[in-house]
């Protein structure tokens, strides 16, 4: 049985993957998820980037500067993101919010 | 101005009419301006003609304060070392002031072999350089595939715990294509410098039919590497090739240009070398736009306060006393230990000074040398790199650069970095000044950002027990 916690989340994942799923392109995909997160997440920073060697490229993000560690997760190909903030999400809630976000950056990746 | 010319966002008569608009600025209204730039915003161009007459010894004092001050509360309390690399010398261009140029039978050509540029990798990774950027003549032998294999190679060569960790590159206008080349092996900034921004000089200094003679496809060659997806541009001008004033305007015309085409993306660097002798070229002996040191010393406050969050960079070029006196003023990157001829850092660890190289440099000194002056004004070196490995790139960097931000992450990376150097590199008398230095910067994060400061310490320790490449 979802808790009340679990409801909230599960319907805003399905209302953030139906935004994404209408963007126009795939970097609309992005910045509407990363909009999206920073919206559920108050205080937390997400951007995404694409590694080209040495170099991560900022595709786009959203979300306050806090200038604390930020986690670096691989997404979709040379696709990835850094997560600001985000240490009071549990590990199971985090799994699913991650693979929301490969979600969205595959659909980049094919809009390519 | 001939016919010929196209139009385009640098607009020649308007900016010499402001220039004279701006003669005998009232010093209230300069205040003003100054004020607008500490609180870090970039200047109409109207403002910057108004700074360009200013000449009151006073008024100019306050604006040497206010420019320092700018870096200070932007970058912080460090500069960041790198060194040129020159790759080849072949070019197909006749630049009256360029010892490179295609005439000049006394310079020797050569292009670095792999085995060779690795050599040279090397040699600036055993002086302890992180940071490059690499520089190579106009010549179709120069292309995009060549570029990027020399940009692999350079990221490939290690030697010891010596790496190059960001290498950027000098080089002429190219098509998206090619830059999305360059990209995609992981460039860092791409810099075009204009020469000078005043079409008339342009065209006399670069004959027709060179590649370069082309105002336009140069202008806008860094739109092209910002449309292909490289987000960190340069600009520059070579000064003394025409009136200063005008060519600071143009600098600012050229940032203006850029945030309004590109969301508010500016130049990540702007370079400002000074015109210097080189071989067997008459002009850098003749020029009737020599820049004197007070000038230069004025122009580089003025872009500092038009253009408060972009990263100024002032070479070797410069006579050490000159950049003693200038770094301080706005000054957020500057080059050590650098030779600019083909193969001249390996020359130079055999204690070869090469003559025959497209200008004369103006200080020798070496890395270590320098970044113990840089201590002696309490200055952390920084071979920090982490921005652009952590997506501080383009308009995410410019979030951070603008309201004066960017110095909270580069300020940790640059000690850290600094305590690999010391560690690993310098010399006993600078590792003392370097400690000195760094426990100073350090104590005074830790006050300020207590928890950061905490995890600063622990990094600073993981360096101390051998980890490298260590970065917030």
């Amino acid at each position: 049985m979802y808790t009340c916690k679990q409801q909230a989340f599960n319907a805003w994942l399905e209302n953030s993957l139906q935004v994404v799923l209408c963007a126009k392109d795939g970097v609309e995909a992005l910045n509407m998820a990363a909009q999206s997160v920073v919206a559920y997440y108050p205080g937390t920073k997400i951007w995404f980037f694409q590694q080209f060697g040495k170099r991560l490229s900022y595709i786009t993000g959203a979300g306050q500067e806090s200038f604390c560690e930020s986690e670096q997760i691989g997404l979709s190909g040379n696709y990835g993101v850094f997560l600001q903030n985000f240490p009071n999400v549990d590990d199971a809630e985090k799994d699913i919010l991650i693979s929301f976000l490969k979600i969205t950056a595959a659909l980049r990746l094919s809009s390519e | 101005m001939s016919e010929r010319i196209k139009k385009d966002f640098i607009d020649d008569a308007k900016i010499w009419d402001l220039i004279e608009k701006g003669h005998n600025p009232d010093p209230r209204e300069i205040r003003e301006i100054i004020a607008k730039s500490k609180a870090k915003n970039r200047l109409e161009p109207e403002e910057t003609a108004k700074l360009l007459n200013v000449s009151d010894p006073d008024l100019l004092e306050e604006m040497y304060e206010a420019a320092a001050k700018i870096k200070q509360d932007v970058y912080g309390n460090r500069i960041v070392f790198f060194a040129p690399l020159y790759a080849g010398n072949k070019c197909v261009n006749n630049c009256k002031y360029c010892g490179f140029r295609r005439d000049n039978k006394e310079i020797v050509r050569q292009t670095l072999t792999k085995e060779e540029l690795i050599g040279e990798v090397e040699a600036m990774e055993r002086a302890g350089h992180k940071r490059t950027i690499l520089v190579f003549g106009e010549h179709p032998d120069y292309n995009a595939d060549y570029i990027s294999d020399v940009l692999r190679t350079v990221y490939e060569t290690k030697t010891g715990r010596g790496e190059i960790r960001r290498a950027n590159i000098n080089y002429a206008p190219m098509e998206v294509e090619d830059y999305k080349k360059l990209h995609d092996v992981g460039i860092g900034t791409y810099q075009i410098f204009q020469e000078t921004y005043h079409h008339e000089t342009y065209a006399n200094l670069h004959p027709k039919g060179d590649l370069k003679s082309d105002y336009q496809y140069r202008l806008y060659g860094l739109d092209r590497a910002l449309q292909a997806g490289i987000d960190d541009v340069g600009i520059g001008v070579l000064f003394g090739l025409y009136d200063w004033r005008f060519e600071v305007m143009g600098l600012l015309y050229h940032t203006i240009h850029f945030e309004e085409t590109f969301g508010g993306i500016g130049p990540h660097t702007i370079s400002f070398p000074r015109l210097e002798p080189a071989l067997n070229t008459p002009f850098t002996h003749n020029s009737d736009h020599f820049v004197s040191d007070a000038d230069f010393k004025k122009l580089i406050a003025i872009i500092r306060l038009s253009v408060p969050y972009t990263g100024m960079i002032l070479t070797a070029r410069e006579r050490p006393e000159i950049r003693d006196e200038i770094i301080p003023i706005g000054i957020s990157q500057i080059d050590a230990g650098s030779r600019i001829g083909i193969g001249g850092y390996k020359e130079a660890e055999k204690g070869y000074i090469p003559e025959k190289e497209q200008f004369q440099l103006g200080d020798m000194r070496s890395l270590d040398e320098v970044i113990r002056k840089v201590c002696d004004f309490g200055y952390v070196t920084s071979f920090c790199t982490a921005g652009y490995r952590a997506g501080r790139t383009g308009d995410h960097f410019m979030s951070l650069a603008k309201p004066g931000h960017v110095h909270r992450f580069c300020m940790p990376n640059a000690m850290l970095t600094f305590k690999e150097y010391l560690l690993d590199y310098a010399s006993d008398a600078t590792r003392e000044a370097g400690e000195k230095v760094l426990s100073k910067e350090l104590n005074g994060y830790k006050a300020k950002y207590p928890d950061k400061g905490l995890l600063l310490e622990q990094k600073l320790q993981l360096i101390e027990d051998g980890q490298r490449d260590v970065y917030m």
